[in-house]
């Protein structure tokens, strides 16, 4: 016992502290005059931002002891506000090409024929940009001590911000790691780690973080010190600030919001990194079977959890429509649907291979429950209809502590929708993978008819056809294949009708597929 | 250690590498010879552990690719028909990251990377950059970064490809050297005359197959059982020829010109010698009797159909 922990004690420090990786890169970011010019850059646009907010802010003339306080603040909160863009644009910049230099340098085979895990090659790799986001963080103290001798912020607040800026740029770090490792170019990684992270940013900074805080703030004096507030607060980028004083009552415990979002980006950087290790491994590595057991746990985690603060923030009796046709467990059936949506884009990573991928795993099947964890195309549908009853039981379990009886054939109307929805997108990347070579290709035409399926047609049928969204009579809207999310009113059954018909068209697709893959010339039945 | 068995990699059903086997011991220096696509670089890079096989497997020490293969990575050193290094590197640096990576011990490094740079003849170029360093120089730093750890099995991927004909020569000078300090050295190469000179075993390969494999003259023994005499006489061939058809070991004895005869010789060393003797006696004014030496293009032109080119 006391062996093994000194094992894996060893093993974490070689990992994290003698990271030979990170020891090299940052010995090659560290030379030369080239670091020195760009931090001296940094610093001269920091200061001189800070000097002009402050000059700005103070020629206002004379104002009270309150006024004063609160354009201090202010001040702070733009300082924070340039520092956290400033990690936005430089973290994706120093870890995007990261992976994909050394494939196209070709000096990955090296360091993998090397007793090297990618466990210790991706830590490295994040070590070495995470080290420089934190010297710049570390180089802009001076900035943001001024505003405390100003009297703008308290120490804690400036450390809880920097605790929470640096935990974001440990997850841009993440983002643009992941997507090193599934690029080809370097100029495409280094453009869609921006687009994510700028899309992660808009997205919790927007339609999560901005409602919960707008809904505290309004009820509050000052933005300073809002006390309980959602933890979602502190997962937006530019609520460091805001959400440093917050917190969230547990049970009576009141626990800061800072630490709560630290766990959660911690939790997804490590699901990013897994990402990112199962793309360097070998099938059914230890590493994808990994992140695929995580994907479906977080996934049980997150739904269990957002039933819960769904149930406590509206109250179950809400989800009930005003014409009594709902009942809460159809409600809860359309809470999954628009849960497992989220798992969309994570579709053709699973189902797409493209012919020429797809013959290493020849004869490998369409559906194989065995290789669901290993990353094989045969493991891909049973895979995604896990995930799928792993959101449901999240949902389930949530939603029956509330006390809230939805064993009801609702919920199983909307599961069975779920199931059957996901095989049919599945199913399309599948056929796809039949026809094209290219995995790029596939991957590319797999997310196009995908949006085409699911987004586009929405602002069409909304101009078509605005008035019987809600209504049960027959209208444009039964062709969209979201429709019984679409609808107010009890949409179970057709829910059910609609599961079934895509999980028929799926199973005849891949019917197909099989029967092209058969008669390709050379190339065996899977 | 080296044992292969049976390993075979299939992409559908096109199959690269189709079951092949065979053993190496310390001190082998193994020729593997093949037109491209033949198979050989799948081959190395299963032993290598980077790619996984269909079937079958190999154990160098004992140990299995499958696995363990962490554990066989740290006993072998894999050079790519490509450099793979890194720029804004200096000589030293490029070293003591595959040092750590292959868990030298910190307090070993130095001299490890010191004792490699001597036996690669890169001592001077330490604390150059990597860039700097010329496609020869860069070669043998490739292979100094492979012993490092001072590993039992080397596999170098056409490691002469690309150099000039002094590199080439130093390369294997080198290859030699490590054969001689009792490492397993397998070596894929085009040029079949140069493997021939250092190697001591060849296998050759087409298809994923390994049509031959053994010591160099056994296979040339394999593909070629009676050797071929080649006399030059300043008298009559024809005459010549008669006479010695009619002696012991000779097969058959063609004049090919007026002063030149092709003999087809079974016998040993000893009947070679009685042989010459016995012309000479005959009155025959022998200016050369040589043996017409088969060499590995000629087997491997024999055995292989270029089927893959």
């Amino acid at each position: 016992m006391a062996m093994a922990a000194g094992l894996w004690l060893g093993e974490n420090v070689r990992v994290y502290l003698r990271n030979a990786t990170a020891v090299r890169d940052f010995r090659v970011q560290l030379r030369g005059n080239r670091s020195i010019l760009l931090w001296s850059i940094y610093l001269a646009v920091l200061i001189g931002f800070a000097m002009l907010t402050y000059v700005s802010s103070a020629s206002e003339g004379s104002m009270s002891i309150a006024e004063a306080q609160s354009t201090l603040y202010t001040f702070f909160r733009t300082v924070m506000g340039l520092l956290t863009t400033m990690v936005m644009l430089i973290a994706p910049a120093l870890t995007a090409t990261a992976v994909v230099s050394e494939r196209q340098r070709q000096s990955l085979d090296l360091v993998f024929s090397a007793p090297v895990s990618p466990k210790y090659y991706l830590v490295g790799k994040m070590l070495s940009s995470y080290r420089y986001i934190w010297m710049l963080l570390v180089l802009s103290l001076p900035v943001t001590a001024a505003c405390i001798v100003l009297g703008g912020a308290t120490w804690s607040e400036v450390l809880v911000s920097y605790a929470l800026l640096s935990m974001h740029g440990l997850l841009f770090t993440a983002i643009a790691l992941l997507i090193s490792t599934l690029s080809q170019k370097p100029t495409g990684a280094i453009v869609w780690s921006y687009v994510i992270v700028f899309a992660y940013t808009f997205y919790i900074s927007f339609l999560v973080s901005l409602p919960a805080f707008l809904g505290v703030a309004m009820g509050a004096r000052s933005l300073r010190g809002l006390g309980e507030a959602p933890m979602s607060l502190a997962l937006s980028p530019y609520s460091n600030v805001e959400a440093a004083s917050t917190f969230t009552d547990i049970n009576g415990i009141q626990v800061p919001n800072w630490i709560l979002a630290s766990l959660v980006i911690l939790l997804l950087v490590k699901l990013l990194l897994l990402g990112a290790g199962s793309s360097l491994s070998h099938l059914g590595s230890p590493v994808t079977k990994s992140l695929r057991i995580h994907a479906l746990a977080y996934l049980f985690a997150v739904t269990m959890g957002l039933t819960f603060v769904w149930s406590q923030v509206y109250g179950m009796a809400g989800m009930v429509s005003s014409t009594g046709a709902s009942p809460a467990a159809t409600s809860v059936g359309r809470f999954l649907i628009v849960a497992i949506l989220f798992l969309v884009p994570v579709i053709p990573f699973i189902s797409c291979y493209g012919r020429n991928l797809e013959k290493k795993f020849w004869p490998d099947g369409s559906f194989n429950v065995r290789r669901m964890l290993l990353g094989t195309p045969s493991g891909g549908l049973p895979f995604l209809l896990a995930l799928v009853l792993c959101a449901a039981a999240g949902i389930f379990v949530s939603a029956s502590s509330t006390m809230v009886h939805i064993y009801s054939q609702g919920f199983l109307s909307y599961l069975l929708y779920g199931l059957g929805l996901m095989a049919f997108l599945w199913s399309i990347g599948r056929g796809l993978s039949a026809m094209n070579e290219n995995l790029r290709v596939t991957r590319t035409q797999h997310f196009a008819v995908l949006i085409c399926l699911l987004v586009l047609p929405l602002p069409f049928l909304g101009m078509a056809d605005p008035y019987s969204f809600d209504q049960a009579t027959v209208s444009l809207w039964d062709l969209f294949i979201l429709r019984p999310l679409y609808s107010v009113g009890d949409r179970s059954m057709h829910a059910l009708a609609l599961g079934l018909v895509l999980a028929v068209i799926a199973a005849m697709i891949e019917g197909a597929n099989s029967r092209s893959r058969a008669a390709q010339p050379g190339e065996p039945a899977s | 250690m080296l044992e292969v068995a049976n390993l075979r990699k299939d992409y559908g059903r096109l199959t690269a590498v189709q079951g092949i086997r065979f053993s190496l011991k310390p001190g082998d220096i193994f020729g593997f010879i093949g037109s491209n696509g033949a198979g050989k670089t799948t081959t190395i890079r299963m032993l290598a552990t980077l790619l996984e096989p269909t079937s079958g497997t190999a154990t160098l020490n004992g140990v299995d690719i499958l696995k363990d293969p962490m554990a066989v990575r740290s006993m072998l050193g894999y050079m790519p028909d490509f450099f793979g290094l890194y720029d804004d590197v200096k000589v030293w640096e490029y070293l003591d990251f595959f040092a750590t990576i292959y868990r030298v011990p910190a307090r070993q490094r130095n001299e490890t990377i010191d004792n490699v740079l001597e036996l690669t003849d890169l001592t001077i170029k330490k604390h150059d950059y990597v860039q700097s360093l010329s496609r020869g120089m860069q070669q043998r730093l490739c292979l100094a970064r492979c012993l490092v750890h001072d590993p039992d099995l080397l596999l170098l991927d056409e490691p002469a490809s690309g150099l000039d004909p002094r590199a080439r020569a130093e390369l294997k000078e080198l290859i030699a050297e490590l054969g001689r300090m009792g490492k397993i050295v397998i070596v894929s190469s085009h040029i079949l005359t140069e493997l021939a000179d250092f190697c001591n075993t060849v296998g050759i390969m087409e298809r994923g197959e390994l049509l031959a494999f053994g010591p160099v003259e056994a296979i040339i023994k394999g593909i070629k059982p009676s050797r071929t005499l080649i006399v030059h006489t300043l008298s009559d061939a024809r005459e010549a020829a008669k006479l010695l058809a009619d002696q012991r070991d000779v097969g058959a004895a063609e004049a090919e010109s007026a002063d030149l005869l092709h003999v087809e010789f079974n016998g040993d060393q000893e009947s070679q010698a009685e042989l010459l003797t016995h012309l000479v006696l005959a009155g025959h004014k022998v200016l050369s009797f040589r043996e017409d030496q088969a060499d590995l293009e000629d087997v491997f032109l024999k055995l292989t159909t270029g089927a893959v080119n």
